[in-house]
């Protein structure tokens, strides 16, 4: 049986002409797909006991009946009646198409489509006893039609990031033999594997349990002196146990060759009854690597909200996945996939209307609906706290070297939370670099639609596209009109002597980069090199929309960045012995020391620096992962230090 | 000998009250697969280095003659922690002026001695003490 191949269902109005009533003789009809080829018949005859149906197959086809119920029908003339449903498959493994037809319900009911059902049947035959969400195979609350999830099922494992269906497909085939084999073999022979423990138990009589003891100790002490106790994997081999127990401490040799394969039969079946467990746990509470966050993200779609989230995740990244470039589209489509994510990593600190919130305004993106998003980022707009929010993490996206001195928006509460998440997933939409430095935003019709779209009700033009709306909310989210008025008010939002300290350091810092590679262009090879890379990238942005620039630039910069400064005693010592003060190569880091070995291929102290490096990475994750609650400054230190060193080892 | 399967054994063994910091290591790495070597010899550079730090009495003659032993073993992966992982770890610690280079270097044995030389050359450091040592 294979639902996934090729398959058409067979056209509603094939079959119209087969609708009977009561005390109607036999009609015979052919099985035809929408292109006319003929598969096999079904005759339909009504007896006293009721609607008989016959199904025959044409040479060389195959016929499957995969489902068969008992359903309660209403007749076209009135009376309703009992009879048995059932869906055939048609298949031609020669051309691979292939019809399904539905019998019952086709004949009495032309509405009505049963093919979801069989699908849920199929999977849980592999023994998940539970109903699928039809949302979360195919993304839709709407009734599906069997074609359509013969077509778009394996596509959506795909753009989930699950492995191809098939994978799933081969296990729940081959555990299905599993089981069966299971009954025939295991089974019997755990029956055996019982009679030969009662006849032991009997023979040692009640003192068995010490006993037991006893043997078990003997083996080990034996195994030890064969040698045969593997120091690596802690455990006999099962060779071993049958060359210890049998003749040794029992008369019958046999029972232990059972109990050794009964062990590997319950091994087996531990690790089908663990695949299912995953498989189904997986289908219930999908987890994925994060894309914009470096988290997994999770989902309970037995929760409603949470299952509506994923619908729109998933539909990001289907539309994502038919495109055939990264274009401004590409990087909308991230910017509602980023939101979700923002929402599923925040879901258990914030309500429902907010978290709500988050997936309308992606599933506006989803949809295009410019208009939506904008009204709902209106409402946003209207707290101060959000705008104080929104324009620290923008501040802080404007600015590269807030690595090392971030500004803070000192939330205290959850719409200026609110508002440093949404903030940063704009920033990986537009081009903020581009608008600080004057250029034109990213989008079709530049600073007038900025203009209309901060101009709140009384815009007078609507954006074209969802990042020139993400654009003017940027600058709306200040309540103002023109870039510049925006940014100054922007500055404003976060003023205060800390600050302002952190942005006098962050301009200070930035010369100092500058002046570096200049110095370093005349000192010593790696400044020429880094030199020529910073020129590079300048002429390799060019091409860039304005988000991939923006994330070139800061991989450029985070290559240069001086040690960061971080306020955890551990973690300071962590950055502490990555960094080389007074080194000439980059600004002393193990990744810039990664990123030399590999330009000139000599190691160091006839050691390459690549493992450390790898160790590092692995020392910051398990940091970051122990410490969920360190300071936003320490969380990005740690970061950014990761995220070189990634970067220099070819990971990322 | 020293292979990376006993070295923190024997380190153990030969610094007892090591254990403590050691133990505060594994919690940290609890349930995860990924600790190396790398990361056991950072823990001992911590420790060591707070010693150095704190200009505490130490037997620091005979922390330095175990890592040049670790240095020369045949144990690539340990010998490659302990020189990436400690040594270049406590000229890091050192540089950044938690403590001088002269509160170890006279306790160094031949290898490590050259690992050090090599590894500020490496970076560029200006009038190393390394260079001096003939």
């Amino acid at each position: 049986m294979n639902l996934f191949r090729k398959m058409i269902i067979i056209s509603l109005s094939f079959f119209s002409f087969l609708l009977f009533a009561h005390g109607s003789v036999s009609i015979k009809a052919l099985i035809k797909d929408n292109k006319d080829n003929v598969y096999g018949s079904v005759s339909y005859s009504r007896t006293s006991d009721g609607v008989e149906v016959t199904v025959d197959a044409n040479p060389g086809i195959k016929l499957a009946k995969i489902d068969e119920k008992i359903v309660t029908i209403q007749n076209l003339d009135g009376p309703t009646e009992t009879a048995t449903a059932m869906v055939y498959e048609f298949f031609d493994p020669a051309s691979g198409a292939g019809v399904l037809v539905d019998l019952a319900t086709r004949v009495y009911n032309n509405q009505k489509e049963v093919s979801q059902p069989m699908v849920k049947e199929l999977i849980n035959s592999s023994g998940i006893d539970e109903s699928i969400p039809s949302e979360f195979m195919i993304n839709t609350k709407n009734i599906t039609k069997g074609s359509e999830i013969s077509q778009r099922l394996p596509k959506a494992f795909q753009s989930v990031i699950y492995h191809p269906y098939s994978v799933y497909k081969n296990h729940i085939s081959q555990n299905r033999r599993f089981f069966r084999s299971l009954e025939q073999n295991v089974y019997a022979r755990r029956n055996q594997w019982n009679q030969f423990q009662q006849r032991v138990r009997s023979a040692l009589g009640a003192s068995y349990e010490d006993r037991e003891a006893a043997v078990v100790q003997r083996i080990r002490e034996s195994a030890a002196k064969l040698d045969l106790y593997d120091d690596e994997i802690k455990k006999f081999t099962e060779a071993s146990l049958k060359k210890i127990i049998a003749p040794d401490h029992f008369d019958d040799p046999l029972p232990a060759l059972t109990f050794s394969e009964d062990n590997q039969w319950r091994e087996i079946e531990n690790e089908t009854m663990s695949f299912l467990n995953e498989f189904g746990a997986s289908l219930y509470a999908p987890s994925f690597d994060g894309k914009y966050l470096d988290k997994k993200i999770n989902f309970d779609i037995n929760n409603e909200l949470d299952h509506e989230a994923l619908s729109i995740y998933i539909e990001s990244n289907i539309q994502k996945s038919n495109l055939f470039q990264k274009n401004h589209r590409y990087f909308e489509l991230s910017m509602a996939q980023n939101l979700i994510e923002i929402r599923q990593t925040v879901k258990n600190d914030f309500q429902e209307d907010i978290l709500g919130r988050l997936s309308h305004m992606a599933n506006f993106i989803n949809e295009k609906k410019i208009t939506n998003l904008l009204n709902m980022f209106n409402l946003y707009a209207k707290f101060d706290d959000f705008q104080k929010g929104m324009a620290a993490s923008l501040v802080n996206n404007l600015n590269p070297l807030s690595i090392m001195h971030p500004v803070s928006a000192n939330c205290e509460n959850k719409w200026c939370r609110l508002g440093e998440y949404v903030g940063d997933a704009a920033s990986l939409v537009v081009g903020i670099s581009e608008m600080v430095g004057g250029f034109t935003i990213t989008g079709a019709s530049g600073a007038a639609t900025i203009a209309a779209v901060a101009g709140g009700p009384t815009a007078f033009a609507i954006p074209a596209t969802v990042t020139t709306a993400v654009a003017g909310m940027v600058l709306a989210g200040h309540g103002h009109s023109t870039a510049k008025n925006s940014f100054k008010s922007m500055y404003a939002k976060i003023s205060g002597p800390k600050n302002v300290t952190q942005l006098k350091e962050a301009n200070k810092s930035f010369g100092f980069i500058r002046n570096s590679a200049r110095k370093l262009k005349i000192k010593t090879k790696e400044g020429i090199a880094k030199l020529a890379r910073i020129k590079q990238s300048k002429s390799a942005s060019k091409g860039l929309s304005g988000a991939a620039k923006h994330d070139f630039y800061k991989k450029q910069l985070r290559s240069s960045m001086p040690k960061p400064k971080v306020q955890d005693s551990t973690l300071s010592k962590v950055i502490d012995r990555h960094y080389r003060p007074n080194a000439k190569v980059g600004s002393g880091s193990t990744a810039d020391a990664v990123r030399s070995e590999m330009l000139t291929g000599k190691p160091t102290g006839g050691r390459f620096h690549s493992e450390k490096a790898r160790n590092d990475v692995q020392f910051l994750k398990r940091w970051l992962n122990n410490n969920p609650k360190a300071s936003s400054t320490d969380k990005s230190a740690a970061e950014q230090v990761m995220l070189d060193l990634m970067e220099s080892l070819g990971d990322i | 000998m020293y292979t990376k399967i006993n070295a923190m054994t024997k380190i153990l063994e030969s610094f007892p009250d090591f254990k403590t910091k050691y133990e505060e290591h594994l919690m940290f790495w609890k349930d995860s697969n990924e600790r190396t070597i790398g990361h056991d010899m950072d823990s001992f550079l911590d420790y060591i280095s707070e010693k150095l730090e704190n200009k505490k009495e130490y037997n620091f003659e005979k922390v330095f003659d175990v890592i040049e032993q670790m240095i020369v073993c045949e144990d690539k992966d340990l010998s490659y922690a302990t020189s990436m992982h400690f040594l270049e770890n406590l000229l890091n610690h050192s540089g950044n002026g938690y403590f001088p280079i002269e509160s170890f270097f006279p306790y160094l044995g031949k290898e490590s001695k050259a690992f050090c030389k090599a590894n500020e050359e490496f970076w560029g450091i200006e009038n190393s003490k390394f260079y001096e040592d003939k």
